[in-house]
């Protein structure tokens, strides 16, 4: 579905931003897309959706090449910004002129997903609080119903239950044919919805792998004292003792705290690369 | 699917673009319809010269709004998300451009120029009401239509000129983009006059004026002037590049533009 082959890019070709990534995203999943303020996500992700060129590789989106922006393209993905944007209309109106150019688009399910979200569209969309826009758009960008739906900063500006419903409703609109990416660096708004996690940092691919190969690779858990010997990812200590991120080897099951997960992929790039790969 | 131009996806997306932001584009063109109006009101009252009044009502009305217009049909640059929605809206590059094209280039001087005709009319009218048809300076509606007139080869002219410049400064300049637009083409047009002077005294010496690819005033006399123009083959070439081909390339360079913009 979404394949990158030695992508590189940056804003000027002096200091480029990653460099020579390789990744491939299969529908089915929702993605979690990590990485430090300034690292590249929502450029990866504009590189994705046709916004910004990559400087070198290459970039497939279903079967499409996203700079030349074509029509068949852009009907099978949907941008959700960190910024909102709706123009000066009432909802039915907007309805009228942006949904034609989705095919697949289904109003009933976004009244549904309005609901759910508890957003109140009437009157003016600019009259609307930014969280209420956001989530509109959210609403509108899911009934879209396109094979990929990118998101940046999906929970940025969202009130703690609307970040709870919104991790609902994105758990229910995967489907089969479709994949969500959402990049955030809030990483607990993402817990026990992504099944997928891909780490990028320092320009590179820090990790790429399923929520199930992560506990397969590691454990996570509290420790009064660090097994001697144990490949350390991360520690941290805590009232009740050491929080850690280990190797796992000896098939443990835990689950995985994914802020614990992405410090211990920056902080240790290396270590985690050794370990995955092995 | 015909990935550069569908019927119905053009159609819906020039029902969008109006409707998307009506008061900047149709409420835009309403207002300059009745500054258009009022300026052609004031000039026409008593003083007012009928010449003056029916060239620069009409240059303000077509070139000046044309290119405010123009600088606002690809205005989505202006904010990040506004920028994302229009670009990665499902319809081609081609499509897009051509939306705008029809706006700035074919709906907004029908427009304008059907009401400038219906003005001008009524305004003749009036004036024929009041006084003799016999007289001198009986007012003649302004031929805005011959193409080989006046009108075709300033006003036009400019209006493709700025039209264009706008369109292609608009996909340059994210923020502001119509300031930065008109400073260039301004200084643009400082750095003609200055330097095709300039070149005129080298080459002539005593001059009086020159106005760039047409002529020079050159002095003959303690006070006389003789008026050197362009060899004709010569100034058919110049004509064609300044009159069709550098409009031309501006507005293709938009299209280029749009295509490759990265946002």
């Amino acid at each position: 579905m979404i394949h990158t082959r030695d992508l590189s890019f940056g804003y000027s070709r002096k200091k480029l931003l990653f460099r020579n990534l390789s990744l491939s995203l299969e529908p089915g999943s929702i993605y979690g897309l990590l990485g430090k303020n300034g690292a590249g996500k929502s450029t990866l992700l504009k590189n994705l959706a046709g916004l910004l060129f990559p400087t070198s590789g290459t970039i497939t989106v279903n079967g499409f090449e996203p700079r030349k922006r074509q029509p068949s393209f852009l009907e099978t993905i949907y941008f959700i910004p960190e910024e909102t944007y709706v123009p000066a209309l009432g909802a039915g109106r907007y309805l009228d002129l942006f949904a034609p150019f989705y095919p697949k688009f289904d109003e009933l399910q976004f009244r549904e997903f309005l609901e759910a979200l508890g957003v109140k569209s009437e009157g003016r969309l600019t009259g609307l609080s930014f969280g209420q826009q956001k989530k509109f758009l959210i609403a509108f960008g899911l009934a879209c119903n396109t094979q990929v739906l990118l998101l940046d900063e999906p929970t940025n500006g969202l009130d703690i239950p609307s970040k709870s419903r919104l991790r609902q409703l994105l758990a229910s609109a995967v489907t089969p044919e479709r994949a969500i990416i959402i990049s955030t660096h809030q990483v607990r708004d993402l817990d026990n919805l992504i099944d997928r996690v891909i780490i990028v940092g320092d320009g590179d691919l820090l990790l790429s792998a399923s929520v199930g190969h992560i506990s397969d690779k590691l454990c996570f858990k509290t420790v009064s004292e660090i097994p001697a010997g144990a490949e350390v990812l991360y520690a941290e200590k805590s009232l009740r003792g050491t929080a850690v991120v280990l190797k796992n080897t000896d098939g443990e099951e835990s689950s995985i705290n994914l802020e614990q997960l992405f410090n211990g992929v920056t902080d240790n790039p290396e270590l985690a690369k050794h370990i995955f790969n092995n | 699917m015909n990935n550069i131009f569908n019927v119905r996806r053009f159609c819906l997306l020039l029902k969008k673009t109006l409707l998307e932001r009506p008061v900047q584009i149709m409420g835009f063109t309403g207002l300059m319809l009745t500054i258009s109006f009022i300026l052609y009101a004031i000039s026409h009252g008593p003083g007012g010269s009928r010449d003056f009044t029916q060239n620069s009502t009409f240059f303000i009305g077509l070139a000046g709004g044309g290119s405010v217009l123009a600088s606002v049909v690809f205005g989505y640059f202006g904010g990040n998300a506004k920028g994302y929605s229009y670009l990665t809206l499902p319809a081609s590059p081609f499509e897009k451009w051509l939306c705008g094209v029809l706006i700035v280039g074919v709906l907004y001087p029908a427009v304008f120029i059907l009401f400038f005709s219906i003005m001008d009319r009524a305004f003749a009218s009036s004036y024929l009401v009041r006084h003799d048809p016999a007289a001198a300076d009986y007012p003649m509606m302004m031929q805005v239509f011959p193409l080989d007139g006046w009108m075709a080869q300033n006003v036009y002219t400019l209006f493709f000129i700025y039209a264009g410049a706008m369109m292609v400064g608009s996909l340059y300049f994210n923020k502001m983009s119509f300031i930065k637009t008109a400073l260039i083409l301004f200084g643009l047009f400082i750095f003609f006059f200055v330097s095709n002077s300039g070149i005129a005294k080298v080459l002539f010496g005593d001059i009086g004026s020159a106005m760039p690819f047409e002529f020079v005033f050159v002095r003959v006399g303690y006070n006389d002037f003789e008026r050197i123009t362009l060899p004709e083959n010569v100034a058919h070439a110049v004509n064609f590049g300044v009159r069709l081909a550098f409009p031309a390339s501006l507005w293709l360079i938009s299209l280029v533009r749009l295509r490759e913009k990265e946002f």
